[in-house]
């Protein structure tokens, strides 16, 4: 009996919207689409308060992923893509966005949402995406002053804990947590690389580590590299965590570890930001735009 | 005082000015590594008997001859092929720069440099994004490239002459001298040019730093067993001309005291356009990423686009006030915008202007 291989890589995919809010009275809807390597995300703002938002993978066409997304955060709330006002695409696809209005980099929209999420008091982000990491610094406003990424790598980012997790047979929610059940910090693995370590890490296992020795060792070297890459830009405090790995508390905590201090917690979805930031920005685009308009008439 | 003309464009000479002199004053580039602007070029020059490296010491044949880097090469209207640095120019002669033989035959000499010096870095994909903390294609330290990589004289070299496929890669002996307080040595990335000496005998009028062949390779060193009794004044002229990252200075006010010795280096032209319909009518309607100057050659603007004819023409149309630009074809466009953007943000500390524009958005 042929039995359907279990895809322990696979995170949470959800869609929401306020049934609070009526849409319909609103008088600016934007929304935000932020189509990543891995992940795409779409925000969608009623008067610039959250009314929907959706986080899914993404699929072999940016343009596909992007209609989606978007179709999916509205689902049940009777509001069509042609409803909203205005819409910034972002990401990896972001040019291709079809429906945007304007397409904006995410470095912009990833400080800008991360403001929005954690509040005023970030003056440095991390997003750790799907095949990047980035290291923001901005103001009280969200608006960049200096960035560094890693280079082009899926060493140590979120498609490299997908690998992890379908080759331990974790799934991917509790590898943060599963690392951390450890009574001594193993080595980190000497290699990052998503090829190498998966071969480093079937060693070990052959050695006989525990499966929490491996994911700790792993994560413990994605943390360095992480770190590596804070401490070349400074990290200057309160620190924002964003993307797919800031919901990993393998890596939160021992990055945290290795700081001295504690990253901002927030309730919402930090893998929403770079959306949530585009949506932002398409509200003060729609206001200008709309302005314009009225000054010609 | 003649004419010759380079690349089917007349220029006038001085008599005694070398090919490459003529060609570089008039803004025509030919590669040259050996030779450097302001100093002979050193081919011809003769190997002593022995020169001394911190402890180590080097006996080689005596007399034996430097035979050049090659990379100046250039080739005479019948096909002949001369190296510029030691070609006198004469009246009424036709030269190129760049005709498909010398292409190959740079990229050959540049091989011949580029086998015994790491370079593991010159080759790889990732050069320019890279964090330099850690390798993701696990190229051993022993074959990278040093401290100097984005500074480096060679490296722009090589981009610009271009690099053969199938050049093995060169795992360095590291040897290191730090026996003064002015500056390192560190001979691991010596490529034997001997820019150095050439600048210590002609500028300083020291002769302190000379070389030797052994197997058949250059070992530059001090020609007596201190730097001190070799006649070394340690004003550090051969760190300013030194092409790679094998001598280094210590303290960096030092060096600002003899800044203006020798004329600059002139190195390989980058790719800039003027910024005009014409221009970009000649640009695929490819993937990529565009780069927009000012009239100064200021960069203001990287844009990642999926059409780059289209988006240029774009730019064209809603009054951009750029001077020149350059595009390259890239199906990542959208990381190796930012890959351009991340080291213009290291080297300035804020973004380029023209991205920057988000200042309405607050």
């Amino acid at each position: 009996m042929a039995t359907e291989k279990k895809e322990y890589w696979r995170w949470h995919e959800y869609n929401w919207h306020d049934p609070d809010i009526d849409w319909r009275d609103a008088e600016i809807i934007t929304a935000g689409v932020d189509v990543g390597s891995v992940s795409s995300q779409a925000v969608i703002l009623v008067d610039g308060k959250i009314y929907a938002c959706a986080n899914m993978r993404t699929g072999h066409s940016s343009p596909e992923s992007a209609r989606k997304v978007a179709n999916w955060a509205l689902e049940g709330t009777g509001m069509r893509i042609e409803d909203i006002h205005y819409v910034v695409g972002t990401g990896y696809g972001r040019v291709k966005v079809p429906f945007a209005n304007r397409a904006i980099t995410e470095i912009a929209c990833h400080a800008r949402g991360a403001v929005e999420i954690y509040g005023n008091s970030v003056r440095t982000v991390l997003d750790m995406g799907g095949q990047d990491l980035k290291v923001i610094r901005c103001d009280e406003r969200g608006k960049v002053l200096n960035f560094l990424m890693n280079e082009k790598c899926a060493a140590g980012t979120g498609r490299g804990m997908e690998v992890m997790a379908d080759l331990l047979g974790v799934p991917i929610g509790e590898v943060g947590p599963r690392s951390l059940q450890v009574d001594e910090e193993p080595p980190p693995v000497s290699n990052t690389c998503v090829l190498f370590a998966k071969s480093e890490a079937l060693g070990l296992l052959r050695e006989g580590w525990p499966t929490e020795k491996v994911l700790a060792a792993f994560c413990r070297a994605m943390t360095d590299r992480v770190y590596a890459l804070l401490e070349e830009l400074g990290v200057q405090r309160d620190l924002a965590i964003t993307g797919g790995i800031a919901k990993n508390v393998g890596i939160v905590k021992r990055l945290e570890r290795k700081l001295g201090f504690e990253a901002l917690k927030t309730e919402k979805d930090p893998q929403l930001a770079g959306a949530w930031g585009a949506a932002l920005f398409a509200k003060v685009l729609y206001q200008k735009e709309r302005a314009q308009k009225r000054q010609a008439c | 005082m003649g004419t010759l003309r380079i690349n089917e464009r007349e220029v006038s000479f001085q008599d005694g000015q070398t090919i490459l002199e003529v060609a570089l004053e008039n803004g025509i580039y030919i590669p040259h590594l050996c030779t450097r602007r302001g100093l002979s070029s050193p081919k011809g020059l003769l190997s002593s008997e022995i020169v001394y490296r911190g402890e180590k010491v080097y006996r080689g044949q005596k007399g034996r001859k430097y035979e050049g880097c090659g990379l100046c090469v250039v080739q005479i209207e019948g096909g002949r092929i001369v190296e510029s640095c030691v070609t006198k120019a004469e009246d009424g002669a036709v030269v190129y720069t760049n005709t498909p033989e010398i292409v190959k035959r740079r990229r050959e000499n540049l091989s011949k440099i580029l086998e015994k010096h790491p370079h593991g870095c010159l080759l790889c994909p990732q050069r320019e994004g890279c964090d330099r903390k850690t390798c993701s294609f696990n190229v051993p330290e022993e074959e990278r490239c040093c401290w100097k990589f984005g500074a480096c004289e060679l490296e722009k070299l090589a981009e610009y002459v271009g690099i053969e496929g199938g050049l093995p890669s060169y795992r360095a002996q590291r040897e290191i001298v730090n026996d003064n307080p002015f500056f390192f040595r560190d001979y691991t990335y010596c490529i034997g040019c001997l820019r150095c000496v050439v600048a210590c005998k002609e500028i300083v009028g020291a002769e302190a730093l000379g070389f030797v062949w052994v197997d058949g390779e250059i070992v530059v060193g001090f020609k007596s067993s201190t730097a001190i009794e070799a006649g070394c004044r340690f004003c550090g002229i051969c760190v300013d001309v030194c092409p790679t990252g094998a001598l280094r200075h210590k303290e960096s006010k030092v060096a600002s005291k003899r800044k203006a010795v020798l004329p600059s280096t002139i190195y390989p032209p980058e790719r800039w356009l003027p910024f005009t319909e014409e221009n970009i009518m000649s640009v695929p309607e490819e993937e990529g990423v565009y780069q927009l100057y000012d009239e100064q050659r200021n960069l203001y603007k990287v844009i990642g686009t999926e059409n780059l004819k289209k988006a240029l023409l774009e730019e064209i149309e809603s009054g951009c006030r750029a001077s020149y630009f350059t595009y390259e074809e890239d199906l990542m466009y959208t990381s190796r915008e930012r890959q351009i953007i991340q080291q213009y943000v290291k080297k300035h500390g804020r973004l380029p202007p023209g991205n920057d524009e988000m200042e309405e958005l607050f």
